[in-house]
């Protein structure tokens, strides 16, 4: 059995003059929680678009499951969410999901019963799709992406619209699903929310992958690198750090200065200061967050 | 993967039927052939819309100088039905008499002898012919309802954005738009039927209403040219099912598909008699989907004569009919097809 389930070589989307994806090569194992995450306007919605056989590649190619699974096949295999849910308005919730549940040749009733309760929508499911809130809708969406019990599972913005009762209810969710061998690749602009769910993510600024990993590996790997220091004279302190050759970066913080740069070197910076006669009363190494690293990698771009 | 298509068709008509959508197309064009077949039965129980349907009168005046006095005569269809001459006319000179005989006869002839009006009128609410004469009559108008229906099942699908969320399941591109255009020939086959049963059940009705009696009002036409009237009436609106199916995939929309539909439609009727003016306009009329729906609907009626058929001088033969509506319903499919499975699927564009 091959251990990746998502595996795109060079898989390029132009609209015009407007290069959307860039010769994306992405790896997703099987049985991750996988984050995609981008400023808006990255090429996240795009890269699943082309996945789930939406948008067609101007070039490169991709996987689901193996090589030898015809895509057709593949997609039978998959559950996803893009954007915005969006299913029939005059059917209750109930019969979009018996439609969706027909066309793939099933007819469990109890399959839907089950799934409305299991996104909170057991008392709703009657109703006409169009009366649902937005909350409601992407609870609708989920039940839809989950039906059929799929291997794989493309969610982008699974908790937009939701309150933060339901949006800590659908993290919970997507942790459950994303136990026993199923995979999941989750878009959110939520990054404390990836950072929480996902055991791996990519980030894509530009249409470009810039980096791939396990959050835990990416986080550590910039660990140290910032240290907040508070001094005897801090907006001297800024001037003498900001004049060393090796540090990235030195920002006044309150009552602190904040410097980056390459963690090993972090003790030269009392010696430095204690140079020029100021001096350290206290130092620490930030802890990096994942949305601190996000916005380290992607630069200016705001995340989306 | 004929299954899976079938199967695509059926759920295709669960959600169709949970709309309002399609039967007040259907209830439309119950009701408009149930008011020409009732049309029918008036207009043969009444003399003034008989008068109005033939498009002739139904009296004949003159007035004759007989001794230097003008003498006025008339007659009615009803007199001369009952052989109840004015007794002016016996008053009449030789010559006069004669001449007014012979015109009497010849009003006769075109206005009261108008037995086959009458026939078309009586066969128009009697079956079988009357379900005949109602799918051709449907023929006219119910490529209008089913430009909308087959616009709207299409082009929704982009408003409201729900392809994406059925093709994202493996339902595979062509096999869908197959599945909807199988609905749409279906629904419209299953509409046909009601209507010919509620015309069925009319005439029927019409047969025991006084003052008619029902074995004159239950035998006209056969059966078997109501089953090859049904299935060219199929085959006729299938064109047009096909155009707007292409525009709502080419439009991306439900409206933008109808509208153009219906404005082709409506130009079709326009430009047709403009272009028959000329023998270089002829031909290209002879090329309209319309002209050819019409000759080929009127060669259903082999034996069975259809009231008030306009004439058909200026229209093509019925093989080239069969013909030029199996080209346009080919191209038009072929060319929906095509766009449908390259194009990139959007997210709910909101109509």
């Amino acid at each position: 059995m091959n251990d990746l389930v998502i595996q795109t070589d060079g898989l390029t989307k132009r609209y015009g003059d407007i290069l959307a994806v860039d010769e994306l090569s992405m790896k997703v194992p099987r049985g991750h929680i996988f984050g995609l995450l981008g400023p808006n306007g990255s090429g996240k919605t795009t890269t699943m678009g082309m996945l789930l056989g939406l948008v067609k590649p101007t070039a490169g190619r991709f996987n689901l499951f193996d090589a030898d699974t015809q895509h057709r096949e593949a997609l039978s295999r998959v559950g996803a969410i893009v954007e915005t849910p969006s299913f029939y308005p005059y059917l209750s919730g109930r019969d979009n999901l018996a439609y969706f549940q027909g066309i793939a040749g099933r007819g469990d009733r109890r399959e839907l019963d089950d799934l409305l309760e299991k996104v909170g929508l057991a008392d709703r499911g009657d109703s006409r799709f169009r009366t649902y809130s937005l909350g409601m809708k992407q609870r609708l969406g989920l039940a839809y992406a989950i039906l059929g019990d799929p291997e794989l599972l493309f969610l982008d913005e699974p908790t937009n619209g939701m309150d933060p009762a339901g949006m800590a209810e659908v993290r919970d969710l997507i942790r459950s699903l994303g136990t026993g061998g199923r995979t999941v690749l989750l878009s959110s602009h939520l990054l404390h929310e990836v950072e929480q769910v996902c055991d791996s993510v990519g980030i894509l600024s530009k249409g470009k992958l810039i980096v791939q990993g396990k959050v835990e590996d990416l986080v550590h790997s910039r660990e140290g690198e910032r240290v907040r220091l508070r001094t005897t004279d801090n907006a001297k302190a800024v001037e003498v750090l900001s004049a060393l050759d090796w540090v990235d970066d030195v920002s006044a913080d309150g009552e602190s200065v904040v410097v980056t740069g390459p963690g090993e070197r972090s003790p030269e910076l009392s010696m430095a200061l204690g140079r020029s006669e100021v001096y350290v009363t206290e130092m620490a190494a930030e802890e990096m967050s994942l949305e601190q690293y996000f916005l380290d990698v992607t630069g200016d771009d705001q995340a989306g | 993967m004929i299954a899976h298509v079938m199967r695509l068709t059926l759920w295709e008509w669960f959600k169709l039927r949970h709309r309002w959508m399609p039967w007040v197309l259907l209830g439309i064009a119950v009701v408009l052939v149930q008011f020409g077949m009732w049309f029918g039965y008036t207009a043969y129980h009444n003399e003034t819309l008989q008068e109005i349907t033939s498009g002739g009168s139904n009296s004949f005046g003159v007035s004759e100088e007989v001794d230097g006095e003008t003498i006025n005569i008339e007659v009615s269809c009803e007199s001369l039905a009952n052989e109840d001459m004015p007794p002016e006319v016996e008053t009449l000179p030789e010559e006069q008499r004669s001449r007014f005989l012979r015109d009497v006869e010849r009003f006769r002839e075109e206005s009261c002898g108008d037995t086959a009006l009458r026939e078309d009128l009586r066969k128009a609410f009697t079956i079988p012919h009357s379900i005949a004469n109602s799918t051709t009559g449907l023929v006219s108008f119910a490529p209008i309802l089913l430009m909308i229906l087959a616009a709207s099942l299409m082009g929704t699908e982009y408003g409201w954005g729900t392809l994406r969320t059925t093709l994202t399941r493996g339902t595979g591109r062509w096999q869908l738009l197959a599945s909807k255009i199988i609905l749409v020939l279906l629904t419209c086959a299953a509409g046909f039927i009601v209507v010919a049963v509620a015309t069925a059940i009319a005439s029927l009705l019409a047969a025991v209403i006084p003052p008619d009696e029902v074995g004159k009002l239950a035998n006209a036409g056969r059966w078997f040219d109501v089953a090859v009237t049904f299935g060219k009436a199929v085959y006729a609106v299938a064109p047009y099912i096909a155009l707007s199916i292409f525009l709502a995939v080419l439009t991306q929309s439900a409206a933008a598909g109808m509208a153009i539909a219906l404005g082709y439609y409506v130009i079709e009727l326009i430009a047709s008699p403009i272009l028959n003016v000329t023998s270089w306009g002829e031909n290209i009329a002879d090329a309209l989907l319309g002209n050819n729906v019409s000759e080929w609907m009127e060669s259903a009626f082999v034996t069975v004569e259809v009231s008030g058929a306009s004439s058909t001088a200026n229209q093509p033969h019925t093989l080239q009919a069969f013909l030029v509506i199996l080209a346009y319903t080919m191209v038009l499919c072929t060319a929906a097809f095509w766009i449908f499975l390259r194009r990139d699927i959007a997210g709910a564009k909101g109509e």
